[in-house]
């Protein structure tokens, strides 16, 4: 799709107006082709905070929570920025899918199942497991995914350091404060942890390898370069604060997106409508103000 | 009859008694609510009331139980029962039985029948198509797709209601006032709608009360969605919740949506006013 446009590949945005100006192309060279797609809405529940917001937001100077005060932090000007993609792609620009489609329940199903695979989606803002809907065990099996699908990590917003974002969810090992044979705990995690038991589990159950030693291991390479370019991901990935505020808070974001992509609220009214809500939710002693 | 008790009082009085309790602290399923639950008194109740989430779902929830029940399946329901009344032909009995078909089919199922009628690419946008009026009905008339589809799930329980009400209505009564010169509508005005007061007190109860609560055909249909557009008290609910895990929250406003039932049924029998026909 992007040859098609005039785009040099392999592609790699520096900032989110290379983003948007890609997205551009292909909408002038490419009708019945969706630009790009990006998550929002309630209907996408927490893949529209995740996928889509929070790798926005994520590239800017703020983020939602400040680790160094434990405090979270108020909607910035970043918190805007991010918010303006959303009315550009969906309410100003029509770079995205309609937004009918958009905020509909089946949303993903259409980008991945339905408009990808054929050619009818230019850029998808989503997530390292996309890929296991073309196996031919997924929902859709497309067997040349890998080599018609690029892979391009999210730039920040005008290419600060470290330059790239991704966002990342998972699961880990833990010793419960309470065990009563704590070593014995940490063994047992040394072992299933190990670079042969992590490379036999990130190849079997197609996870991101978070160790170096995994992702550069021939087994885990033989997969193909999606999961080479996902691993290479993992330096600069973000994780979620998992706070008990954090689902209601992430459902309010849904629900700004959601309006800013009807054109009901613009980005500081969305800005504002977060602050207000943040404020009722966690107290005003533990929110500070976003970093200019 | 001792262990008997136990076991109603542990299963059917327990929880109620329970989410009464949880309604007045600030539990939750998560975070430190779950770990040392605080008595708030009626914090829950009045933080509801500034919800303004909260307000909209109420309204949402009297547009469609009213749409829905009171006016949809409560008036079909009595005019399929009234002209089927003394028939009994083949074309009655086929007719309930796809009726009653729609009532016995299990929610979720006719929740996706009805997805899969009204959504972007289904059988009503594929037919609507052809006259230039493709759209998501769920996404532009979510609040209209819901009430639709509840009328039709729910028609053939009032159409039993009234169909066995007015067959308990006297023929001998209704020949008379005939003869007496009554018109049709003053017949029905009259003569059947007020012999019919109990059923139709009791259908309206029944009714109300089942789509106050009404949720699985919500959550397939739209969930509550696009935004909050057709997110009914019960969606809402479940929301905060479950997927808020503000379970605190949750019970006190299911507390408050089974007092708008009873403050229903109150209003139905005043005024309806069955003791003076009983």
């Amino acid at each position: 799709m992007l040859a098609k446009a005039g785009v040099a590949l392999p592609w790699q945005p520096k900032t989110w107006a290379d983003v948007l100006a890609v997205a551009e192309k292909i909408k002038a060279t490419e009708p019945g082709v969706t630009p790009i797609n990006v998550y929002g809405g309630v209907g996408q529940g927490e893949g529209s905070t995740m996928q889509g917001f929070e790798m926005f937001l994520y590239g800017t100077n703020n983020t939602l929570f400040d680790y160094s005060t434990g405090k979270w932090e108020k909607a910035g000007a970043g918190f805007k920025a991010a918010l303006g993609i959303y009315q550009t792609i969906y309410n100003k620009d029509n770079l995205g899918p309609s937004v009918q489609t958009a905020l509909g329940s089946q949303a993903w199903q259409v980008v991945q199942q339905s408009d990808m695979p054929v050619g009818k989606l230019g850029i998808d803002l989503d997530g390292s497991w996309v890929g296991g809907t073309y196996l031919p065990t997924g929902p859709k099996p497309w067997p040349q995914w890998q080599s018609a699908l690029g892979i391009a990590a999210m730039p920040t917003e005008n290419g600060q350091a470290p330059g790239k974002v991704s966002m990342s969810g998972g699961w880990l090992l833990s010793v419960g404060s309470r065990s009563t044979n704590k070593q014995m705990a940490f063994n047992f995690i040394t072992i299933a942890l190990n670079q042969q038991n992590s490379l036999y589990y990130d190849v079997h159950a197609s996870q991101i390898a978070s160790r170096a030693d995994v992702a550069s291991a021939p087994a885990y390479k033989a997969q193909g370069h999606a999961a080479a370019a996902f691993s290479s991901f993992v330096p600069f990935t973000h994780f979620r604060p998992a706070f008990t505020a954090y689902p209601k808070l992430s459902t309010e974001i849904q629900e700004i997106t959601g309006e800013l992509m009807t054109g009901q609220e613009t980005p500081a009214q969305g800005a504002a409508a977060y602050n207000k809500y943040l404020l009722a939710t966690v107290g005003a002693k533990n929110v500070e103000a976003a970093p200019a | 009859m001792a262990p008997a008790l136990g076991i109603m009082g542990l299963f059917f009085a327990g929880p109620i008694i329970w989410s009464v309790y949880i309604a007045f602290t600030n539990k939750a399923l998560t975070g430190v609510g779950a770990q040392h639950p605080k008595w708030v008194g009626f914090a829950n109740f009045t933080h509801m009331f500034q919800d303004p989430l909260f307000v909209h779902s109420l309204v949402l929830t009297a547009i469609f139980v009213i749409g829905s029940a009171i006016i949809g399946q409560n008036t079909l329901g009595f005019l399929i029962a009234l002209l089927e009344r003394g028939k009994n032909s083949f074309v009655t009995r086929a007719l309930n039985t796809f009726i009653i078909a729609a009532w016995v089919m299990p929610e979720i199922v006719a929740g996706f029948c009805w997805y899969a009628f009204l959504y972007q690419g289904g059988t009503l946008d594929t037919f609507l198509q052809h006259f230039g009026l493709s759209q998501d009905w769920l996404y532009t008339t979510p609040m209209l797709a819901i009430i639709i589809a509840n009328i039709w799930r729910g028609t053939a329980f009032s159409m039993l209601v009234y169909s066995a009400g007015l067959s308990d209505v006297p023929a001998e009564l209704l020949e008379a006032a005939k003869v007496d010169g009554a018109s049709q509508i003053s017949l029905l005005r009259r003569v059947i709608i007020p012999l019919l007061r109990r059923s139709i007190v009791t259908n309206l109860m029944l009714i109300t009360l089942q789509t106050l609560a009404s949720f699985t055909l919500i959550f397939v249909l739209t969930a509550g969605g696009p935004g909050e557009a057709s997110q009914t008290t019960p969606l809402y609910i479940y929301q905060q919740a479950l997927q808020l895990y503000d379970i605190s929250y949750g019970t006190a406003m299911c507390i408050v949506l089974l007092l708008i039932g009873a403050l229903f049924s109150v209003v139905y029998i005043k005024l309806i006013r069955v003791e003076e026909v009983g």
